[in-house]
């Protein structure tokens, strides 16, 4: 029991710090923007299109 | 009186980009209450992906557009830009509310996409192209209503400046007109690109009489492949002769879309709609007398983008947009009550009019904190807001054409020129000092009427400021473009300084 309460408690406590140090650094935003976006637009401007009309 | 700590506010901001080095320090308990209000839409983020997991990942890897949504969490930032107490918590409730009902279609669409394996769920949907508000659908309940276009183009310009260049290339350099509106245009290119998910059971057009709207319908059709039906609906609405071909009108779509799917058109479920859209109506309406007063927390960006979310994804059948409203009346009345400004650093009040710059659907955040402009309502907030009558079942068939007929768009830029320039009198119920006119560039409806505008503003007191956009496509008018066009005008001719003169100019560019 106090195991699966402490467990809890350092999950809660972790989770809470890492989204802040997230939210107030704005690293999601960060990420997207300069990780996930780049390498899809790489992919998006390899897609072959019928572009007939 | 500016608060000091916003002054030198885009030092906040990485060069070149709109993204911030650290998110906005509000004071501890507005930054707290921004934080959680960050959750809530990391669990709505969430839910969305829980809706159909694979499909959604195989849908951002295929489709541009959808990558586009990724800067969600950046577009939520730059409307809060500013805001503080009640104003922040009613930006915040609304816009969870449209992210959460605006997600959900998106989850449903990647869901039934037929692109990743046909499914039935794909033949539950049933498209509308742009300004069909959905209540057309009320008598349907296991049919999903789902905007075509609106995801493809609108609502992700909103989140990221460059998702529609690329589509708007993709139609000019397929020959089509290069000066059509960037709405049409870019829906027409995400058509030539196949880019629309390949979904539902049909197609409800519009008659939007618009050349560029004409073109996309036909372009949009030969690529979806699936019955459709033009809705005749008439635009001269005043003269009620009209309401006869209406009332057709809507009884063809219900035939239509009953022997397009299979469904019956269903009179307990409709009610139940077109009840909950009059709520809707009504709390606008209620939401109007405290916007009409100094004391109100509702304005700013937000305010008129729930209104055309509702109109264009809810129509009555949303119940979260009437339990959003509740709580936001509630704010505006303890706010009104307790005489409390929540916009202090105001030093103007403006209705803002014409086709907006999608691209920066934060304009109003950017007026309010650099030079004091408060933009308490925008043209989409008067568009519908029909109280449906359900005095019987024809009645209300017409009420929903009329709620079409004055719906976004087609009321104001297509629908007479007479409504074209309500503002005038909408600015003046509003207690409004200016009104910021959207000159959007590819409007042929809207340029038309410009040089009346002009003509009748020589003779108001309330002053008129014209900014030039072009819709979706920031490349020929950028945001720092806009940007000069009323640091211009508020000097020369308001003679006023900034409040926070940082944010006159700056290069956001290649930012989302």
């Amino acid at each position: 029991m106090n195991k699966t309460v402490k467990t809890l408690l350092i999950l809660g406590v972790g989770g809470f710090a890492a989204t802040l140090v997230m939210y107030w650094f704005n690293l999601d935003n960060k990420m997207i923007y300069y990780g996930v976006r780049p390498l899809l637009n790489k992919l998006y401007d390899k897609q072959k299109r019928d572009v007939r009309i | 009186m500016a608060d000091k700590k916003i002054m030198d506010e885009q030092n906040r901001f990485i060069e070149g980009t709109n993204i911030e080095k650290h998110r906005e320090w509000r004071g501890l308990k507005d930054t707290w209450y921004d934080y959680t209000q960050w959750i809530k839409l990391l669990v709505i983020v969430m839910k969305f992906v829980a809706i159909s997991p694979f499909r959604i990942a195989r849908g951002v890897l295929e489709y541009r557009w959808m990558g586009s949504y990724l800067a969600a969490f950046n577009m939520r930032d730059r409307c809060m830009e500013g805001l503080r107490g009640p104003a922040l918590q009613v930006a915040n409730e609304q816009l969870n509310t449209i992210m959460s009902a605006t997600t959900t279609q998106i989850g449903q669409m990647m869901k039934g996409d037929r692109r990743f394996g046909d499914n039935d769920f794909a033949k539950k949907i049933v498209l509308l192209e742009q300004t069909m508000p959905p209540e057309i659908m009320a008598g349907f309940p296991n049919l999903i209503p789902i905007p075509l276009e609106v995801y493809q183009g609108l609502l992700n310009c909103y989140m990221d400046q460059n998702a529609c260049p690329f589509y708007i290339d993709v139609m000019e350099n397929a020959g089509l007109p290069a000066d059509s509106c960037r709405l049409s245009a870019n829906a027409t290119g995400v058509a030539i690109n196949d880019d629309f998910p390949k979904i539902g059971a049909c197609v409800i057009e519009n008659n939007m009489p618009c050349d560029s709207s004409t073109m996309n319908s036909q372009v949009i059709d030969r690529r979806l492949g699936l019955p459709s039906l033009p809705a005749e609906v008439p635009m001269r609405w005043e003269d009620r002769n009209t309401d006869k071909y209406s009332l057709v009108q809507m009884k063809r779509i219900i035939k239509f879309v009953e022997d397009s799917t299979g469904e019956k058109f269903d009179e307990q479920a409709f009610w139940d709609v077109i009840n909950r859209h009059n709520k809707e109506v009504s709390n606008e309406m209620e939401k109007w007398e405290f916007m009409q007063t100094p004391y109100s927390p509702i304005g700013g960006t937000v305010g008129a983008l729930y209104h055309a979310t509702y109109f264009t994804f809810s129509g009555g059948r949303n119940p979260a947009f009437v339990k959003t409203d509740e709580k936001v009346l509630k704010i505006a009345k303890d706010c009104y009550e307790q005489k409390l400004n929540a916009f202090p650093k105001a030093r103007h009040r403006a209705i803002m009019w014409g086709g907006p710059a999608c691209y920066w659907p934060q304009f109003p955040n950017w007026l309010y904190n650099c030079w004091g402009i408060l933009v308490v309502a925008a043209m989409d907030s008067f568009s519908g807001n029909v109280t449906i009558p359900t005095t019987s079942l024809d009645d209300a068939l017409v009420g929903i054409a009329r709620n079409h007929e004055t719906g976004v768009m087609r009321r104001h830029l297509t629908g007479g020129w007479q409504h074209l320039v309500e503002f005038w009198g909408e600015a003046e119920k509003f207690s409004c000092d200016m009104v910021i006119l959207n000159n959007d560039i590819t409007c042929k409806g809207a340029l038309g009427l410009t040089g009346v505008i002009l003509d009748q503003a020589k003779d108001k007191k309330t002053r008129l400021m014209m900014v030039s956009n072009d819709m979706f496509n920031h490349v020929t008018i950028s945001r720092a473009d806009m940007r000069k066009e009323v640091n211009d005008y508020m000097r020369a001719v308001m003679q006023e300084e900034p409040l926070d003169a940082s944010l006159c100019d700056y290069d956001d560019y290649e930012g989302w």
